[in-house]
């Protein structure tokens, strides 16, 4: 406060020399020490009164005082409290404003804390989430085989464990038949480098899958068992993701996105598979691994994709409802040799071809050695407008050595009847195997009069 | 200063008010202040008086007072303003100890309370932004940080076209982001925009190694300059969302979405049949093309994750693009803004095993071997005669700390290495041989060339 008193003081010194200023500066001189004339003294005008500049409600600018210091001490006290209270004034805002700072943070963390525990709904976006926690997944789920033949790398792959045995400390992995065919030893190769030897328990070729088992024993890593996921549970749009090793294991482990772009597709002509497409990255090395679907369960087993200058984004994978099957078979020690696809010759769907007189018109058909029938209308029975014609009986065809002959018309297969290729082929690759005995329902054909018997007959076919 | 003001001022005023400025008189004179007024005068009504013993001075005040008003308030602004300044703190403590936390406490709870009951009640609604907004946003707001660079030769051919991004804001200089590749051979260079128009732009520097470059020009204009994200927190199945300039202007601005596929992923790019680990590459799924090149690659929240460089191009493979992450290209961009050059790929030259990565089974194969409990650092497996460590460290050593960095494994190595030093710096690196830690100092770091 002495501060000010002075500043004071000096204020007023101040003011003193800047009453008499424009006189020196004018009279060019000092102020005169002596007296001036007593003859020229004048009545001193008042001068205005010159307010504060400050908002402060000084109302009054007049001030008793006892002497210099009393006046001085007034005056300050007076600018003071002005001046405090527009500080005050001043800071309360601005101070409100952080502390409505403080606030509203304060506020922003409760309500986050109060929505992750749920006591505040919220649709929350977990698309991210789900996503990581699919890659987690992976992380421990999927992983390198290395196919060799005696102590040379063939081929390498992706795989996905898919069971664990506890009482033998086994765990089982699922890959493709093509990355293992080349060799006759295998190893699943962990992300740090480390090995373990796999056992091939069973494949089916046709499908282009191979399962095979591996010791828990000692392993440094974490293994995660992968959920298989519901049969036809993937429809088109599906977000899924693919993981594997494309290129092999300088890129161990890459997950890619996509979506189901279709199902059922028939890529390789024959139908066995109902391939899933989809439209996340692979690359060979991606063989043999899952695609996951965002709730990490796997929906399929990547096997190929279509390499073209002019195509991309078209991969496929086989369905798990398929792996599911053969993994059963494999396991139970019921697995045919090489595949569970059966064998039923080359078939011709007549829907596409039937004309609107119930005819259909054929290339060429070899009935027999000696009889081929070339640009031959046939008229299909009436009221049938769907049957598989066979085309084809070969020695390893589950219609070898039956009743059945070229030219037939299969119109039900265990009493069912069925639209198209496409359902045909579902129906009997979806349901029955190798081995399996099926009632063939059909119409005899007539080489010679170009038609069919007038009712069907069934046979029972064991499946070869 | 103010003391010879002082003084000055005293001196005058006694001078001219004589010796007798009595004011310690018993009885009180009324003025109007400022100024002050002497004896004789008669102020707003009724005489005054200075009190009986009042000498009378002996000068007598001229006449007119003019006061220079302008002058005045000035003054009082300014002593105003001192006096506000020196009061400014103590004021302050005041009111926050009146701010009490009680009362903080109180407005809180009733905030907080009437915003569940809001949202309870469905006043308010609470729903954060889904990956599809997320995304839209990215395309809205931080897309345009990405433009194009075009590269002409000395004769104004044509070479090239790429992307950049807008990197910074210095002065009226603005940086752009883009790769050494996309600028080879040029010598002028202009910055593409969406309209089509353009601005001359001048190469401030490149690295070959990390294949960054800087290009700047002046403007008054204002663009928007990317926010780089740490690219150390970017995990495998973050959404990413690339965008460049694919296939050329046509494609201006193109956004492309995927994840990333994985992380610290390394290449031979000297072909010498080993992996190089100068940059630790971002590997992704969005689809990317030539023309991408020095373009971004953005997360969910708008901010550079990574700078687009190459991808794998072959009929066979697809769906898998690389990024130079984020940390990396700025640490490089800023140092070519500053030198024209950067100086962090220093080159050890030295191949490794991994021991952190490495299993049992592989480590037991080693020879000489790994001493029992030693799970970090570099088994060293080949030096190079150009590398930093020629001479000093060979085949079979474990390297254990390099500087200032203790080696855990190769990620955590590579990132600490371009983050701390440069070329030409001088290092103690330490190894295990034959059981034995051995510090070797004064390691020159040297380059790549």
């Amino acid at each position: 406060m002495k501060k000010i008193r002075v500043l004071l003081i000096i204020t007023f010194l101040l003011l003193s020399i800047i009453s008499f200023w424009p006189q020196l500066s004018t009279q060019g001189s000092t102020v005169p020490m002596t007296t001036t004339s007593q003859n020229t003294t004048t009545t001193l005008t008042p001068t205005t009164t010159i307010p504060f500049t400050t908002t402060a409600t000084t109302t009054s600018n007049v001030i008793d005082y006892f002497d210099l210091d009393d006046l001085i001490e007034q005056i300050y006290q007076s600018i003071r409290q002005d001046i405090y209270n527009q500080i005050y004034d001043e800071l309360l805002s601005m101070i409100s404003e952080e502390m409505y700072e403080a606030i509203y943070a304060q506020v922003t963390t409760r309500l986050e804390e109060l929505i992750a525990q749920g006591v505040i709904p919220v649709t929350v976006d977990h698309f991210q989430d789900k996503i990581h926690n699919v890659v987690s997944l992976a992380q421990d789920s999927v992983f390198g085989i290395t196919t060799y033949l005696g102590t040379e790398a063939k081929s390498l792959g992706s795989s996905v464990v898919y069971r664990f045995n506890p009482n033998t400390n086994t765990y089982f992995i699922i890959t493709n038949h093509h990355v293992i065919d080349k060799g006759d030893n295998f190893k699943i190769v962990f992300e740090n480098g480390s090995s373990v030897v796999a056992t091939l328990l069973g494949v089916d070729e046709s499908a282009d899958i191979a399962i095979l088992s591996f010791s828990g024993v000692g392993l440094s890593q974490t293994i995660q068992v992968s959920q298989l996921a519901d049969n036809n549970s993937a429809a088109p749009g599906s977000i899924l993701l693919a993981v594997g090793n494309p290129r092999g294991y300088n890129f161990y482990g890459s997950v890619t996105l996509g979506v189901v772009s279709g199902i059922n597709r028939n890529v390789d002509g024959d139908f066995y598979v109902a391939y899933i497409q989809h439209d996340a990255s692979i690359n060979s090395g991606n063989s043999g691994g899952p695609v996951y679907n965002l709730d990490g369960e796997v929906i399929g087993i990547n096997v190929s994709k279509y390499v073209a200058d002019d195509i991309e984004g078209m991969g496929f994978s086989i369905p798990i409802s398929l792996v599911k099957r053969i993994i059963e078979r494999i396991e139970a020690n019921t697995m045919p040799p090489t595949t569970l696809k059966s064998n039923v010759g080359t078939l011709l769907s007549i829907r596409p071809l039937l004309n609107n007189e119930g005819k259909i018109v054929l290339n060429s058909l070899v009935v027999s050695p000696s009889l081929t029938l070339t640009n031959a209308t046939i008229s299909i029975p009436s009221l049938v407008v769907d049957g598989m014609l066979i085309q084809t009986i070969s020695s390893t065809s589950s219609f070898n050595s039956t009743a059945l002959r070229v030219g037939d018309l299969i119109v039900a297969v265990n009493g069912q009847s069925f639209i198209g290729a496409q359902g045909f082929y579902r129906y009997l690759y979806d349901n029955f195997a190798k081995g399996d005995s099926v009632s063939i329902t059909y119409y005899t054909f007539n080489s010679t009069l170009l038609n069919y018997s007038a009712t069907t007959q069934t046979i029972q076919v064991t499946l070869k | 200063m103010k003391k010879l003001f002082m003084f000055l001022v005293l001196g005058i005023l006694l001078f001219t008010v004589g010796c007798t400025s009595n004011f310690s008189t018993t009885s009180r004179a009324t003025y109007t202040i400022p100024p002050i007024t002497t004896a004789g005068q008669t102020t707003n009504g009724g005489t005054t008086s200075w009190g009986t013993n009042t000498a009378p001075h002996n000068t007598t005040i001229p006449t007119t007072k003019q006061i220079n008003s302008l002058d005045l308030s000035r003054i009082y602004a300014e002593v105003y303003a001192r006096i506000y300044e020196e009061l400014y703190d103590t004021v302050r403590a005041e009111v926050i100890a009146d701010i009490s936390q009680e009362r903080f406490d109180a407005i809180y709870n009733q905030v907080i309370q009437e915003i569940i009951q809001k949202i309870s009640d469905g006043d308010i609604v609470v729903s954060p932004q889904s990956v599809i907004e997320r995304v839209m946003e990215v395309a809205r707001s931080n897309a345009s940080s990405v433009i194009g660079v075009s590269t002409y030769s000395a004769t104004g051919q044509l070479l090239g076209t790429g992307s950049g991004v807008f990197f910074k804001h210095i002065g009226d200089k603005y940086y752009i982001v883009t790769n050494a590749h996309v600028v080879e051979n040029g010598t002028t260079f202009e910055v593409v925009f969406e309209d089509g128009s353009t601005i001359q732009a001048i190469l401030r520097g490149v690295d070959q190694l990390v294949d960054i470059a800087v290009l700047y020009f002046t403007s008054t204009n204002t663009y928007t300059i990317a926010t780089f994200a740490d690219s150390n927190l970017v995990q495998k199945g973050d959404i990413i969302l690339a965008v460049g300039n694919p296939s050329g202007y046509t494609y201006y601005n193109s956004m492309t979405m995927g994840i990333v596929s994985g992380i610290n992923r390394y290449f031979d790019t000297d072909n010498d049949g080993s992996r190089d680990m100068f940059v630790n590459y971002m590997q992704h799924d969005a689809a990317i093309n030539a023309g991408n090149s020095g373009g971004a690659l953005f997360n969910l929240a708008g901010q550079v994750v990574g700078i687009n460089v190459i991808k794998i191009s072959s009929v066979e493979i697809e769906g898998m693009g690389f990024a130079i992450p984020s940390n990396l290209a700025k640490i490089i961009a800023d140092e070519i803004i500053v030198f024209g050059i950067s100086s962090r790929m220093v080159f050890l030259g030295i191949s490794f095993l991994d021991l952190s990565a490495l299993s049992n089974e592989a480590k037991a194969t080693l020879t000489p071997p790994v001493p029992s409990g030693v799970t970090n650092g570099f088994y060293v497996i080949g030096v190079d005669s150009r590398g930093s460590l020629f001479g000093k460290i060979q085949a079979g050593d474990i390297l254990v700390s390099f500087g200032s960095i203790e080696i855990v494994d190769s990620v955590q190595f590579v990132r600490a290495r371009f983050e701390t030093y440069r070329v030409g710096d001088i290092v103690s690196v330490t190894y295990l041989r034959n059981g034995q830690l051995v510090t070797v100092n004064d390691i020159v770091l040297k380059s790549r060339n």
